[in-house]
């Protein structure tokens, strides 16, 4: 059977771990991953906690393929309530947790409470122990993982860096030293909870039914699918490929958004990246290897992936790839998002050459820019401040125009105003701003769609979160752009049980609600769905998308028509009849 | 006969000489982009959009020779 039918639940408080098993009418209806981890939250969180307090719960889940030869399912769930948004939040990390964590004997390990002093997780089959991380507490996540390393030998390993345990609304989690579990606070959560990694380390296996069947269709559908056409850009370039396409369509995001073109967007796209690297990495069972270790100069870094060329690079002016390198690097140590990060610092960029507030630092600057991940980790100097992120600087200092976030969580790497389908994706997506629920971009600003219209995006935006949702709780990477036809194929073979495309469908929209009634319970409604005013009322002056703007009165209509196809209410909330079609 | 400066971004450089650009000559007084395309055996599923002297262009656009012609490849994800 694909699942463990195990489900590990640790109480750092009493320090005492226990094994359950795992609601399979749940996993029915929510298969794994995202939803799954939202269901869990949804049942046994109360609404209005302190995602900071012991009453948070840490979730790492699984999906039913992990650990299997299925391509591209090595991915791990991260989920918890957000201490950036107050929302739901689910991330989503590479490289070998996830499978390891299956091996281990575990769908998913639910983590409560909190330490009395710093622990990290031992996990090694059935043996689970919390041991002290007194000695690993103050060090960089990437410091912790060597150590640990060290002392355990062949453990896959998690950890925070000195943004977690500081609490930081951009706090993410570094496994590997460069994969993260990167959005929301997510890394937070665990310093709230003295937790400073977890380890991992399973001997065990999966079982499907018929192995030789399944290894040939397998094999089969890695040729002709995963490694086709559609998909082979994660081989050949990976990310950075998405500088030029933003560049070409004017929405690579440029100096705080200011502008959707950057003149040296050259310096820090995929043929710049190429020029320096020195080896493709992949994530456990991915055939496409996405991953781009690079050297220049005195540093290194697994990436930059295109959320940081851009949030770090032309949106902090800085056409220099050794420096965007070296920035990210610092990120993933100390355990910044790099996104929140590079908004961040573009923020305090325009403050200060706007003269309304100097926080020492100015777009294309090199030197201070690098200072920047360090004394925000730590919270030191200008850092203390400017590690609250964009929404909280801008409620002190002003600059509320161009605090570039939604519902505080700072936005991803396209241009809302050349692509209005990513103005609504932002808007509704259920974390706060996210490029990952949907990514009409593709379509519109990268396709032969006109970008600059409302026609159709309601609807392109809703199957896109709700293929992405169902995509995730099956737990599939981003990159194959498998149809739901092809995951349910696959998921047929590995459970033994006839799924079709259509029960599919329904799963994802049924997660999509689901994270959406949690937020819901949190207070959110359709006044949290909207995007900073710059988007608004600000043209763009350079390049493909020169003059343009996303006009509110568009981006309402937008809305009202996405509430209404979802089965929503005016104010954004589910309405009865929708709850009881998904049974939630 | 024209020529046209080409971009084949990302993997769709293997349908062309593995260059960053290069010139390419039609055998013809114009040509669409979709001509072109066919003429390099770049299937049209393969790309994302076109871009002709730096702006947005369709299939069924006409080149009549002195273009840079961009082609960018599918993406999925972000």
């Amino acid at each position: 059977m694909a699942y463990t039918g195990k489900i590990l639940r640790v109480n750092l408080s009493t320090g005492k771990s226990t094994t359950e098993p795992l609601n399979e009418e749940w996993a029915r209806e929510y298969l794994g991953g995202k939803g799954l981890s939202i269901k869990y939250l949804y049942e046994e969180l109360k609404p209005g906690l302190d995602p900071l307090s012991e009453n948070n719960k840490l979730i790492l889940m699984t999906g039913p393929l992990t650990g299997t030869i299925v391509p591209n399912t090595g991915k791990l769930s991260v989920a918890a309530k957000s201490p950036a948004t107050g929302t739901i939040l689910d991330c989503s990390i590479g490289g070998h947790f996830a499978p390891e964590l299956k091996y281990a004997g575990y769908d998913a390990v639910i983590i409560e409470g909190k330490a009395k002093s710093p622990v990290y997780l031992y996990i090694e089959d059935d043996k689970v122990e919390l041991r002290s991380a007194a000695e690993l507490w103050g060090k960089g996540a990437h410091e912790t993982e060597h150590i640990i390393t060290e002392t355990l030998g062949d453990f896959i390993t998690m950890a925070i860096g000195q943004a977690g345990e500081n609490l930081l609304p951009m706090a993410c989690i570094s496994s590997e030293l460069y994969r993260q579990a990167g959005r929301g606070g997510i890394g937070a959560v665990m310093g709230s909870k003295n937790l400073k990694a977890v380890s991992v380390r399973g001997t065990g296996g999966i079982k499907v039914p018929d192995i030789r069947k399944f290894s040939a269709a397998l094999n089969k559908i890695k040729r002709e699918d995963t490694m086709s056409d559609d998909n082979i850009w994660a081989y050949t370039d990976g990310t950075p490929n998405i500088v030029d396409l933003s560049q070409d369509a004017g929405i690579l995001p440029t100096r705080n958004f200011q502008d959707g073109t950057f003149e040296d967007y050259d310096k820090i796209h995929s043929e710049a990246v190429k020029g320096v690297l020195k080896a493709k990495k992949a994530c456990f069972a991915c055939p496409l290897g996405c991953g781009n270790y690079v050297e220049k100069g005195k540093t290194m870094v697994e990436g930059p992936e295109y959320e940081t060329l851009a949030l770090c690079g032309s949106n902090c002016g800085i056409g220099d790839l050794e420096a965007v390198i070296e920035f990210n690097r610092l990120c993933d140590d100390y355990g910044l998002d790099t996104i929140s990060a590079g908004n961040t610092v573009a923020f305090a960029m325009e403050m200060t050459e706007k003269g309304i507030h100097d926080f020492g630092v100015r777009f294309g600057e090199a030197a201070m820019y690098l200072e920047m991940p360090g004394l925000i980790a730590k919270k030191e100097g200008v850092g203390a401040e400017l590690s609250r992120g964009v929404s909280a600087l801008a409620d002190k200092y002003g600059g509320k125009e161009f605090a570039m976030a939604v519902k505080k969580l700072e936005i991803p790497g396209y241009e809302p105003r050349g692509s209005w389908s990513m103005g609504l994706a932002y808007g509704t997506a259920d974390r706060g701003a996210c490029h990952l629920r949907a990514w009409p971009a593709a379509e519109d600003a990268f396709g032969d769609i006109d970008p600059l219209t409302i026609d159709g995006k309601a609807k392109m935006v809703i199957d896109m979160q709700d293929d992405n949702s169902v995509k995730f709780s099956a737990i599939f990477c981003d990159f194959w752009a498998l149809s739901t036809e092809r995951m349910a194929e696959i998921l047929s073979l590995a459970l033994e049980r006839e799924i079709t495309a259509e029960e599919l469908t329904v799963i994802g929209e049924r997660v999509y609600n689901l994270a959406r009634l949690f937020n819901e319970r949190e207070g959110f409604d359709r006044k949290d769905d909207y995007l900073p005013e710059r988007i608004y009322t600000e043209k763009l002056s350079t390049g493909f998308t020169k003059g343009k703007l996303l006009p509110r009165e568009e981006y309402e209509k937008m809305l009202s028509e996405y509430y209404q196809l979802r089965g929503w209410d005016e104010k954004g909330l589910i309405t009865e009849a929708k709850k009881k079609e998904l049974d939630l | 006969m024209i020529l046209v400066t080409l971009q084949l971004r990302g993997p769709l450089k293997k349908y062309g000489p593995e260059a960053k650009m290069f010139d390419y000559e039609i055998a013809a007084e114009s040509c669409t982009v979709r001509e072109l395309l066919e003429q390099l055996k770049v299937p049209t599923s393969s790309i994302s959009f076109i871009m002709i002297d730096g702006k947005k262009a369709d299939l069924d656009a006409t080149l009549i020779g002195g273009e840079m012609v961009i082609v960018n490849p599918r993406v999925s994800g972000g």
